[in-house]
């Protein structure tokens, strides 16, 4: 099992309108995907409401806990491409969250200690 | 095989060091900061007694003649791989001629370097720590030196990750670090004032600061009385009065053995912190009971066990 399996799995949970998938893997290995749903539906209203911003985004690859950097990464700062903005944690270990490209910081929707989902926008950027 | 590009003599091969040997006259030697290298090699699903790189002389560069995976942990400061900044506590892989640079660290003396499957020295007396006064383990039982190559295991590329458990963040050295103490043997010997001033003091590192041992400077602890000991035990921890009243910490080099009474023992789970303190640092001694000092190298363990088990799942999704 990937975690591009697992990504590919959440997605066809999601554009499937499914709240839970569960699939034989492996030798006699089981995985249980739950997606996670908001009461009202965050993500087309994002989609809708910010279709110029929604492409410049940053979004997270994993869920977890969102940790600044040191120093942290502000709104109004300039990242440079694949610069670490941040930090997903998943118990005691963390992922990176990085900037696909170059570009100044408008909006950091997040703050540490915020528990973020899988395809979350951490940081909006022009 | 990785190769030195830029070193210092006091860079060595550490593991966590040569246990039990006290009684023929062995020093522990290994890492100064154990909790570092062992968090290092539990990022990458390592033994956490693999040998690693303890860096105390900066800049230090190496490069990779092949994919390994490696980590990066101690001292806080910038560290780039082929020119790429990693953050602080980190597991990346490098490829085959990536240079790797730890500048000088901003937070802390010491940085450790471990890498997926160790260094592959051969050990003596069950140990790859590299003893610098006497003269044996590691790499030829020497500091390392430009040109030096040292064989790792091949490591296919497997994206990078860290450790949230961050020692660290409690720490700031621009205070009095707090270290804590259990009183040693002789401590009901030394007057009322030394053991006062002993706790509250903020103890100075001298420039006489190395892996045997550091001075500290400060106020003269004087005894109740005069003392005769025979030569006795001492252990990395171990604080000792010399006759000018000025305490010296035995570490990771220390010898096995000394007639200085002794006032406290810097416990196991806080020696960590001793070690990644330069020259003039200041430590403010805490006493506590044996079993608190037990207590709290149970609870270190449990979080770098807990580390362990968690990055095993995440080399499962990250592979």
């Amino acid at each position: 099992m990937t975690l591009d399996e697992i990504e590919r799995a959440v997605a066809l949970a999601k554009s499937r309108g499914l709240a839970e998938l569960e699939c034989a893997i492996g030798q006699g290995g089981r995985l249980k995907v739950i997606v996670n749903r908001p009461h009202k539906p965050v993500a087309p209203a994002t989609a809708v409401a910010l279709p110029v911003k929604a492409k410049n985004a940053i979004r997270t690859r994993y869920f977890g806990v969102f940790a600044d950097t040191v120093p942290p990464v502000r709104s109004g700062d300039r990242v440079s491409e694949h610069q670490v903005v941040g930090f997903l944690e998943l118990g005691e270990i963390r992922f990176a969250i990085e900037a696909e490209k170059a570009g100044r910081v408008s909006a950091k929707p997040v703050k540490p200690g915020d528990l973020v989902g899988y395809g979350e926008t951490v940081f909006e950027y022009e | 095989m990785i190769e030195v590009l830029t070193t210092g003599a006091a860079n060595s091969v550490q593991d966590l060091g040569r246990n039990g040997r006290f009684d023929i006259g062995v020093s522990r030697s290994g890492a100064m900061d154990r909790l570092s290298l062992m968090i290092g090699n539990a990022l990458l699903g390592n033994d956490l007694n693999a040998a690693g790189l303890e860096i105390a002389i900066f800049p230090f560069r190496l490069r990779f003649d092949q994919p390994a995976r490696f980590a990066v942990t101690g001292a806080e400061g910038a560290v780039t791989l082929a020119g790429r900044p990693l953050p602080a506590r980190w597991a990346a892989s490098a490829a085959e001629g990536e240079t790797l640079v730890i500048a000088p660290p901003d937070k802390g003396a010491r940085v450790y370097i471990t890498f997926a499957g160790g260094i592959d020295v051969e050990p003596v007396l069950g140990s790859r720590a590299t003893d610098l006064k006497s003269g044996y383990g590691g790499l030829e039982g020497r500091g390392l030196k430009r040109g030096d190559r040292l064989n790792v295991t091949p490591k296919p590329y497997m994206r990078a990750f860290g450790a949230a458990l961050d020692p660290f963040a409690a720490l700031d050295f621009a205070n009095p670090l707090p270290v804590r103490v259990v009183p040693a043997a002789e401590h009901s010997v030394f007057s009322a004032d030394a053991r006062k001033l002993f706790s509250r003091w903020a103890w100075r590192v001298t420039q006489e600061a190395d892996r045997m041992g550091y001075r500290l400077e400060g106020p003269e602890l004087k005894l109740e009385r005069r003392l005769e000991l025979m030569s006795h035990g001492i252990l990395p921890g171990t604080v000792q009065v010399p006759p000018s009243g000025k305490p010296i910490i035995q570490l990771a080099d220390a010898n096995t053995c000394g007639g200085y009474p002794k006032i406290a023992t810097i416990i196991e789970a806080d020696l960590w912190i001793v070690g990644q303190a330069g020259p003039d640092s200041r430590f403010l001694f805490t006493e506590v009971t044996p079993d608190e000092a037990n207590a709290a190298l149970r609870k270190q363990r449990h979080e770098i066990d807990a580390l362990a088990r968690t990055v095993e799942v995440a080399r499962s999704l990250a592979g």
